[in-house]
């Protein structure tokens, strides 16, 4: 439980970070350090160098306009939970509630969940629902990167290897009844299957239907299809559960010793068509 | 006089020290010049070692000695088993202390790497080349018996360690029985994990030719003789410290190679070393728990008269005899299958088999969890064969109050109970009829929820010696106990029990104040310490406060005799004319004229006028052997929901009324309860280790392997009855595992029994939400055939 050998540098900007990167491609951006440091003392994971970016000013911000919600990669999910994003994002404090325990919430950063990028982190719902926007600084300048991009393989992602991700976007407004519900795996509390949902209803008309899972697939994942099967429809004529397996089928699942395939695909069905439900009660 | 002391919800003294990080766990052990070791372990589950190339390991910075099982074969002997149930044919395999020719299971120790820090031994472990030749492996106990498998050691023919019968005869009853249940029952196999991982630290002193040995042990005195014989090492000149243990639950009893390993090394290089597992290597390294398949028949009437029950079992001994491995899967669970229930006739026809996987040991029950989950299980199977209600047809069958004390099919007598009672007072909890209704109710709007019954007993407090040896358990099971009154009044207590959480540093002060009528904090509890404690045999079996406790009672009483003798002559009446009563002496019936204890203490130290034929000093030791074993029981009540959809099981209710006879301290007596209870449903809902096709642990981290949490319950709801044992001066019967062993069949029986009208008849445990949900698909999927 020893990591191996390693050289540390605190960045206190975002171009000495990226310098490091560059000059070492073994290099790791560390932030939380809640996945990073375990794989490192199972010497899973060897970088020979860490660049702590928790101390950059810029990566701590957070932000609220009335087209855009900012938060900077270092926010830590506890400082995320208690701020005022909960009054017009409510789908992304919720979720982040109910990441693992108190103690990661406090290390754990918003950054770091999208950049390790675990098929079945909670936030990759919220992202991929939210159609967030990833920020990503290089030498060659800032690029955005949209959610719907940016999960390439399980933990793998768009960023280059000289990339750094400084902040998400999330564009406003969003869907007004927003919800995430989880099915947490009884051990490590990740998603089995988890739920972030959002929807209008105007008129008795549901529009603006958001549906991403997370933990199930293979990878996260939206529910177009239940998303099509959705808007435009009275809420009156709906049948959630139809809805709910349309959209399950957008899901690549895989069996493992404890969990089949099938029943993956049966979580990733059943919490959707309860999210629905609780959002059409609300 | 104030509140009785014994008796009161008195808070624990030693948490000061525990939960203000005060302790002194053996990791915190600190010496000038340590060294680190850290051990090499098999990737594979079976393979022939070709080759060990240390040499660029031994290059590396700060690596001082890398030891190998070619380098100690010749000059350790191996790791002993010490328990060795007679008439079991069990088969005394080599246990090297490292592996030298072959690994046999995927943690088994290669090599050991000592170094001047652990970073520098972990860099080096990783520079160690072994070349391996990969054998076939397997590591279900069933196959392993079978043709063609793997063979783990050539004196275990068939991979057979033992085979134990025990019993009546059963067959002339089960032929003409009206009614015969058959059920096989998986036991799986659980990973103990005590929230301290295993160490030891040991320091030589070449000058004397001592060692001390710090270690992570529920046993130090078991470890003390076992470890004296692996090093060569006098017992007067060997000592063990086990004094701040954190948690054990069985996986501490065992004296494994990495303690000695250390001690070889402190020895061998002249400077003190230290190892301390990291929890991936506890997953792996330190011993399991379970493991059987139990085939069980139970024949009756079909009024529901229980007329025998037997089973063949077969335990998983993982690949090598852990020291009180063979033991828990015989005397511990062969001889207490009838349960709690008068059943004339009962054999049990126990395998002990070898595979290749972590060895097993006991854990927290040991023995009884198992044989308590079988007969509760088909208990419910019989009830429903038969179209009874489960509790009716429990209470046709328990054992009657005045049927003790009561001799079991074999042989065993359970001391005092009325276990009537116990179940009366849990379904009055419940309300019983009110739950029922409430479940058709759900039931008819297609929910599901479910109640399940446990009137355990369960056989414990370790135990007297005589049948310690008769069931060949290599050691006394008796206790010691010294109370040491200082010239001051204040009190030393040794005890030879070792607490490891439990709390005896408060009950065991609790039992002395009680007598002695002195201050809880005036008294202080010394365990786990073999130079401290002249002899003792530790903490398991729920044996310490039955059995520790009552060496110090009778220690306890001996200093009193003493003081009183002293008072008498103070007074100046005779000595059965002293009265001792809170902390005093004086005539009987008059309290004009009195002694304090303190100053009897003070008189007995300053002996200047003592009565004749009295000797200075003022402590007493006592040696208790107890008559019997003790027999806590109760009933435990689950009630559950299952989530058909999703197949997750959510603990609703759970209700447990349980008799370890009187509380010297309820408050520590219900947190027993608490973590028995929650590590029983842990073990029904959540916990189980699997192993791949070559026989790699596949839930090797907390990430896989479910531990119960705190959310996952409810509000435990207790109650108590009291009868006390006769069977020692207490009349305590142990808690220590009373949860554990009853709460999983409670809930395994309320899932069952909220699964009954999809027609699921069993499931095998863990009882996990895909493995429910694929239950009633299938049901589902059945029914949807017959209907179309």
């Amino acid at each position: 439980m020893i990591p191996a050998p390693f050289r540390y540098t605190r960045a206190a900007t975002v171009d000495e970070a990226m310098q490091v990167l560059q000059q070492d491609s073994d290099a790791k951006v560390l932030a939380g350090g809640h996945s990073l440091l375990p794989m490192m003392k199972l010497r899973l994971a060897r970088p020979s160098h860490l660049v702590d970016v928790t101390r950059i000013p810029e990566l701590s911000t957070l932000k609220m306009s009335s087209d855009v919600v900012v938060v900077g990669a270092a926010v830590r999910y506890a400082v995320l939970s208690q701020s005022r994003i909960a009054e017009v994002m409510p789908l992304l404090t919720e979720a982040v509630r109910l990441i693992a325990d108190p103690q990661v919430r406090h290390r754990g950063t918003v950054g770091g969940s999208a950049a390790h990028a675990d098929p079945a982190s909670d936030l990759a719902a919220v992202f991929l629902a939210t159609d967030a926007l990833f920020v990503v600084a290089s030498p060659r300048g800032i690029r955005r990167i949209p959610a719907a991009e940016w999960y390439v393989a399980p933990m793998v992602t768009a960023l280059a290897g000289d990339e750094m991700l400084v902040r998400v976007e999330f564009p406003q407004p969003q869907p007004a009844r927003q919800t995430y519900l989880k099915f947490a795996h009884p051990a490590s509390g990740y998603a089995l299957a988890g739920v972030a949902a959002m929807l209008d209803i105007q008129e008795g008309m549901i529009q603006h239907v958001r549906l991403a899972v997370t933990g199930a697939g293979a990878m996260p994942f939206r529910a177009r299809s239940a998303e099509q099967l959705l808007a435009g429809r009275p809420l009156a004529a709906v049948r959630f559960e139809e809805a709910a397996d349309a959209g399950a089928k957008d899901g690549e699942y895989l069996s493992d010793a404890q969990y089949s395939e099938e029943y993956r695909r049966n979580l990733a069905c059943v919490m959707m068509r309860r999210a629905l439900e609780k959002l059409a009660a609300e | 006089m104030t509140q009785p002391v014994v008796g009161s919800r008195a808070l624990r003294k030693e948490d000061v020290r525990l939960v203000s990080g005060r302790g002194q766990y053996t990791d915190d052990i600190q010496i000038p010049g340590m060294l680190f070791a850290v051990m090499l372990r098999s990737p594979h589950a079976h393979a022939r070692i070709v080759h060990v190339d240390t040499s660029d390991a031994l290059r590396m910075p700060g690596v001082v000695k890398i030891y190998t099982g070619q380098d100690l074969k010749a000059v350790l002997p191996p790791v002993p088993t010490a328990w060795i149930p007679p008439d079991s044919d069990l088969k005394m395999v080599e246990h090297p202390v490292l592996a030298y020719e072959r690994v046999r299971y995927v943690g088994d120790g290669v090599a050991m790497v000592v170094a001047d820090s652990r970073e520098a031994a972990e860099d080096a472990l990783e520079a160690i080349r072994v070349e391996y030749e990969p054998l076939p492996a397997v590591y279900d106990q069933r196959q392993a018996i079978g043709e063609d498998a793997p063979q783990l050691h050539e004196d275990a023919p068939n991979n057979v360690a033992l085979h134990w019968t025990v019993g009546t005869e059963t067959e002339d009853t089960f032929r003409t029985a009206e009614v015969v249940v058959r059920q096989s029952f998986r036991q799986q196999r659980l990973i103990p994990n005590p929230m301290e991982p295993r160490s030891a630290a040991a320091h030589y002193n070449p000058a004397t030719g001592e060692m001390t040995v710090w270690v992570t042990s529920q046993n130090p005195h078991i470890h003390r003789v076992l470890m004296s014989g692996l090093l060569g090492i006098p017992e007067h000149k060997l000592r063990i410290v086990s004094t701040d243990v954190g948690g054990g639950f069985g996986s501490k009893i065992a004296c494994y190679p990495d303690e000695v390993l250390v001690a070889v090394a402190a020895r061998d290089l002249d400077r003190p070393v230290k190892w301390t597992e990291s929890r991936s290597e506890h997953f792996l390294a330190t011993t399991h728990g379970r493991d059987h398949v139990d085939e069980v028949e139970l024949a009756g009437t079909k009024d529901g008269r229980v007329l025998a029950v037997r089973v063949k079992a077969y335990a998983n001994m993982g690949a090598y005899l852990s020291t009180a491995g063979p033991g828990v899967p015989t005397i511990l669970f062969g001889l207490i299958v009838n349960g709690a229930y008068d059943i004339p006739q009962a054999s049990s026809d126990v395998y002990g088999i070898f595979t290749n996987t972590t060895p097993v040991d006991a854990y927290r029950g040991a023995g009884r969890p198992e044989a308590t989950y079988l007969i509760e299980r088909i208990m419910d199977s019989y009830a429903a064969a038969i179209g009874m209600d489960p509790v009716e047809l429990r209470r046709k069958n328990l054992i009657r109050k005045d049927q003790f004390p009561y001799t079991n099919p074999f042989g065993l007598s359970y001391d005092s109970g009325d276990y009537h009672a116990a179940l009366d007072r849990g379904l009055a909890m419940l309300d019983y009829e009110g739950i029922r209704r409430e479940q058709a109710a759900l039931r008819s709007q297609g929910k599901y929820i479910g109640v399940g019954f446990s009137t355990y007993v369960e056989m414990c407090g370790l135990g007297p010696s005589q049948v310690a040896g008769a069931v060949g358990f290599q050691g006394g099971l008796w206790e010691s106990a010294m109370v040491r009154v200082h010239p001051g009044g204040k009190v030393t207590v040794f005890t030879g029990a070792s607490p490891h959480g439990q709390g005896e540093e408060t009950t065991f002060a609790q039992i002395v104040s009680g007598r002695l009528g002195i201050p809880l904090e005036d008294i202080e509890v010394v365990h786990g310490d073999t130079h401290r404690i002249a002899m003792g045999w530790g903490t398991y079996g729920s044996r310490t406060t039955a059995v520790g406790g009552g060496a110090l009672a009778l220690a306890a009483e001996r200093v009193i005799a003493k003081a009183k003798a002293i008072a008498a002559h103070m007074l100046e009446i005779p000595d059965e004319a002293v009265q001792f009563d809170d902390g005093r002496f004086h005539p009987e019936g008059r309290d004009d004229r009195t002694v304090t204890f303190a100053e009897v203490a003070l008189q007995a130290y300053l002996a200047w006028n003592l009565p004749s034929g009295v000797e200075p000093g003022l402590e007493a030791s006592a040696f208790y052997d107890p008559t019997n074993f003790t027999y806590p029981f109760g009933t435990h009540i689950a009630v559950v929901s299952v989530d058909t959809e999703t197949g997750e099981v959510r603990l609703l209710r759970y209700i447990a009324v349980d008799d370890c006879g009187p509380a010297i301290n309820p408050m520590i007596v219900e947190g027993q309860i608490h973590g028995g209870i929650v590590q029983g449903v842990g073990q029904a809902l959540y916990e189980g280790a699997l192993y791949d096709e070559d026989a790699q642990l596949v839930t090797g981290s907390f990430l896989d392997y479910t531990m119960p949490k705190a959310r996952f319950f409810p509000e435990i709801e207790l109650d108590h009855t009291v009868t006390p044992s006769p069977h020692n001066p207490l009349g305590v019967k142990g808690v220590g595992e009373t949860g554990t062993i009853a709460s999983t069949p409670a809930v395994v029986n309320a899932v069952m029994d909220a699964l009954a009208p999809l027609g699921i008849g069993d499931l095998s445990m863990p009882l996990t939400p895909p493995k429910v949900w694929a239950a009633i698909q299938a049901a589902k999927n059945l029914k949807g055939g017959q209907a179309s």
